[in-house]
């Protein structure tokens, strides 16, 4: 294992439309462990792309991905992967519906090593750090967009990964829930020694993050301006 | 959380879903039972009044479509009974004809003092004698279906006669049907010296060699033993054909229904899957509770079908056009069969589509929302 890079990337490429579109076209990329990157560009410029290939959620024409050393072969291995070391947070959160918020934290534990008492424990204390605890056993309709934010972010972080990866965390929600999400997943980021990867337009959560990883038409690179991986 | 129990939470929460889905399984086994049980009970229906009279050997017109329309000389009854194996002989003729009220209505005619009368229990009053003329016996159900008592009188073939008696049974056919002496009858339909057929009762222990005598004493005639009865005349053909058939189709169709149903129930939920599949769950766990949900919906609506299907099936028998001419047969092995079906249909509809959906990369459909 690469004890300094928790994910790298390299020779990314993905097209969609029969090849007219060109999502990926060839990205290098790596991620530093506990470190925070963010990957910003304009829309179409394939950051989300990018974020669901480093996640194992997009098939790849071509390319590799490494996690902290390991390249993953199969779908089952990319499944162990986010359920032990990444964790993932969409635009949308993707709660389902059918549970409690409890439950929706609670789902993503089943099938790991932790006992039911010891699952029951983890999500307590996640909703305590997301500071859910009220709303514990509302089902995702009764809620705030902020506030399912916040349980999709403990989700993510459910089996205490030590990646996490966030799809436009904040895309969806007003300033002042936009501020509490981010603060919340860089006071994590940094009492955690989380390795954080962030898709996002606002230059303001951009620019919190320590590098910045910009998309253009399919490629990318490192933002000159803020120090290299 | 155990995979059963989020599996019967999303049950809960889809409900409105998951009642469309159980509708289009309950519907297709329901059809299915009602279908297949009345086709078979179209045939056990007359076999089963043959069987109850006691007779192993019926004579008949050979080639003849149906036992109703079989014609023979009723003095075959004495010479049949000269055979060596034969224990009794009655002729018989059955005609079919029409009540006051419209319905349809059996009459079996047969010599007083014959054998087949003693296949009839009497509930009140008496079996005719030779010096009765145009009485009549009802089946207990059509006298309850008349509300005719002793002494009342019916018309038929435009003839009024006197009920002097009713009669139970085990066969339906035979509670449902008229009994009058053949004299009668024959003069009022136009045949005489004529019957349907000629009932023929045999030593137990000398069947099969008085069979192949009847057999070689009559050459042109249809000699057959009421169990091969069925498959001997060709509306019993039919019936054969018909019911297979009708289970081929009503199987095809419950099988189309619920595949169509749990299919678009798991493409509909899609995004579920994907999301599981990105927090962590293989694929086997994600179609596992899917398989959970879909053996739930099959098994109650199953359930529910089968019930709804042997209501189906009484009410159709019921229906006054043709009520005491069948008697669906929905027995054990229908039932199963039919439930085997609902689970089986119901796992195979719902593990193609999960399947298909945990194979499609999530990026697909989260991305897609």
């Amino acid at each position: 294992m690469n004890g300094d890079i928790a994910l790298a990337a390299h020779g990314l490429r993905r097209s969609f439309h029969q090849g007219r579109v060109r999502a990926l076209d060839g990205v290098d990329f790596q991620l530093p462990a506990q470190a925070s990157v963010a990957i910003t560009g304009a829309s179409g410029s394939g950051k989300t792309t990018l974020l669901y290939a480093l996640s194992g959620l997009l098939e790849l024409d071509a390319g590799t991905v490494s996690v902290e050393g390991h390249s993953p072969t199969s779908p089952a291995h990319w499944a162990d992967l986010r359920r032990n070391r990444i964790g993932l947070v969409f635009q949308d959160d993707w709660l389902l519906p059918a549970l409690s918020v409890a439950q929706n934290i609670e789902i993503a534990m089943h099938n790991t090593h932790r006992t039911a008492a010891e699952r029951q424990a983890r999500t307590r204390e996640l909703l305590r750090l997301v500071n859910a605890e009220a709303f514990a056993e509302r089902r995702p309709n009764e809620l705030s967009g902020g506030e399912r934010q916040r349980v999709a972010v403990a989700r993510g972080l459910a089996n205490a990964p030590a990646i996490l990866l966030a799809d436009e965390p904040t895309g969806e929600l007003d300033q002042a829930n936009s501020t509490h999400i981010a603060d919340l997943l860089f006071d994590l980021q940094r009492s955690q020694g989380l390795s954080l990867v962030i898709v996002t337009h606002e230059h303001t959560l951009a620019r919190r993050c320590a590098l910045q990883f910009v998309m253009q038409d399919g490629r990318g690179a490192f933002d000159p301006d803020k120090a290299a991986p | 959380m155990r995979l059963v129990l989020i599996a019967l939470r999303n049950l809960a929460y889809w409900q409105p879903r998951n009642l469309g889905a159980m509708a289009g399984i309950l519907i297709a086994i329901a059809s299915l039972v009602a279908l297949v049980g009345l086709a078979r009970g179209v045939q056990d229906t007359l076999l089963n009044a043959l069987d109850m009279r006691g007779t192993d050997v019926l004579i008949t017109e050979a080639g003849a479509l149906d036992l109703i329309s079989s014609i023979v000389p009723d003095s075959l009854a004495q010479d049949a009974a000269q055979i060596p194996g034969v224990d009794a002989t009655a002729p018989e003729l059955t005609r079919l004809t029409t009540l006051e009220d419209g319905r349809s209505v059996v009459v079996v005619a047969w010599p007083v003092d014959s054998y087949p009368w003693d296949s009839l229990t009497l509930a009140q009053g008496r079996l005719p004698t030779a010096q009765d003329a145009q009485t009549v016996v009802l089946g207990q159900a059509l006298a309850d279906r008349l509300n005719a008592n002793i002494g009342d009188t019916i018309t038929l073939f435009h003839e009024p006669f006197e009920v002097i008696g009713t009669v139970t049974a085990t066969a339906l056919l035979s509670r449902s049907a008229a009994y009058a002496r053949i004299g009668d009858v024959q003069a009022l339909t136009f045949r005489q010296g004529q019957a349907t057929s000629i009932n023929i009762r045999t030593e137990r222990a000398h069947r099969t060699a008085t069979l192949q005598t009847l057999r070689a004493g009559f050459p042109d005639l249809s000699v057959e033993t009421t169990d091969a009865l069925g498959d001997s005349y060709l509306f019993g053909r039919i019936a054969n054909v018909l019911a297979l058939a009708i289970s081929t189709v009503a199987v095809v169709s419950a099988v189309l229904v619920i595949f169509n149903t749990m299919s678009t129930s798991v493409t509909a939920r899609r995004g579920e899957i994907a999301i599981l599949s990105a927090v962590g769950w293989n694929r086997p766990h994600i179609v596992a509770m899917l398989l959970i949900e879909g053996s739930v919906i099959s098994m109650i609506a199953g359930g529910l079908g089968i019930l709804a299907g042997i209501l189906l099936a009484t009410g159709v028998a019921a229906h006054p056009q043709i009520v005491g001419f069948v008697d669906p047969v929905i027995n054990a092995g229908l039932v199963a069969w039919a439930f085997a079906v609902s689970l089986g249909v119901g796992l195979l509809g719902t593990l193609v589509p999960a399947l298909r959906a945990v194979r499609r990369p999530p990026a697909e459909v989260l991305r897609g929302r």
